[in-house]
């Protein structure tokens, strides 16, 4: 008599446990998916930037640099002195800000500004891992990156080379 | 008064807390597999897309030069955009992406080019079921034009 409906009220408490928890998992494995496509489309953007962008900005856009996440800007002495990488990134990611951390930008210029030249933008970002109240997260979050890479417009202007992609 | 049908009920209701747990645990699991896959689908069809595009923006730079500084006549030399549109795929990122094949750029006009590029995504869940195939195939195709190119 008294465990008549014992088993719906432990299904439910387990069920109710699961279900919070696989949710959570859920959610935090989108925001990584979620960030995973942002800074692919940030890198994209920024190099699509910079292969048609100022040769000045070309030449000084090397380097490796952290940018703040909120407000969205970056130290001009780390590099990009120019903002045209940051300024890609940030209409990438303006919109939500909020749910990264530790924004991280570099761009390779292995062969130098010259026309065909190969131009690599590597975004990544640090997404935090979900945590229960009072236990904390289960781990220290996950690193997200993307990489894009195009190769400078061969008609551009104001750079020097043939404009021959031979290699 | 006793009531007659108590005890039959006590009897039968024992443990079966068990087997409903087991099987909401399962269906939970299955609806996690099912989340978390078309995830990692969607995120391959992501990257092969945009590894495409950047593909065809970098084979349509492929200039026959022998026929620019000859004629004048700005063309895509079908070689060096196949063999930049392969270089490109390389410097891209393609964490999900496996086996990939990027088919030759079709020229399909004086500066126009379009490129192809097909790979396969392994599933997380899915391979736990003999029955599922273990990965889906994913495909791109993406069209660049030489805009300023002089004509």
């Amino acid at each position: 008599m008294h465990e008549l409906g014992q088993a719906g009220g432990e299904v439910l408490a387990l069920g109710f446990v699961l279900l919070v928890g696989m949710t959570m998992l859920a959610v935090n494995a989108w925001a990584v998916i979620d960030a995973k496509i942002r800074v692919t489309g940030a890198a994209r953007y920024a190099v699509r930037t910079l292969v048609e962008g100022q040769p000045n900005d070309i030449s000084t856009a090397e380097g490796e640099f952290a940018l703040n996440v909120d407000p969205l800007n970056a130290d001009p002495s780390h590099g990009d002195p120019s903002g045209i990488v940051v300024g890609a990134v940030r209409a990438s990611l303006l919109d939500k800000p909020k749910r990264i951390t530790d924004l991280v930008v570099r761009v390779e210029i292995p062969d130098g500004p010259a026309r065909c030249s190969r131009v690599l933008v590597e975004v990544s970002v640090r997404v935090p891992s979900f945590g229960f109240p009072r236990l904390g997260p289960w781990r220290d979050g996950f690193t997200v990156s993307g990489r894009q890479s195009e190769i400078i417009d061969p008609f551009r202007s104001g750079l020097p080379g043939e404009g021959d992609c031979r290699g | 008064m006793a009531e007659p049908h108590a005890p039959y009920r006590d009897r039968t209701e024992r443990g079966s807390a068990l087997p409903l747990f087991a099987v909401g645990f399962l269906v939970v699991l299955l609806l996690t597999g099912i989340c978390v896959d078309s995830a990692v689908v969607f995120l391959g069809q992501r990257e092969i897309a945009n590894a495409a595009n950047a593909a065809a923006n970098d084979a349509v730079s492929g200039i026959d030069l022998d026929a620019y500084y000859g004629t004048g006549d700005y063309l895509v030399a079908e070689r060096l955009s196949t063999v930049l549109a392969e270089t490109s795929w390389k410097y891209t990122t393609h964490g999900q992406v496996r086996n990939v094949t990027v088919s030759p750029p079709l020229i399909i006009g004086p500066t126009t080019v379009e490129v192809r590029i097909s790979g396969d995504v392994a599933l997380v869940f899915a391979r736990a079921f003999p029955f599922i195939p273990s990965t889906v195939k994913v495909r791109a195709r993406s069209v660049a034009d030489a805009q300023g190119a002089p004509r």
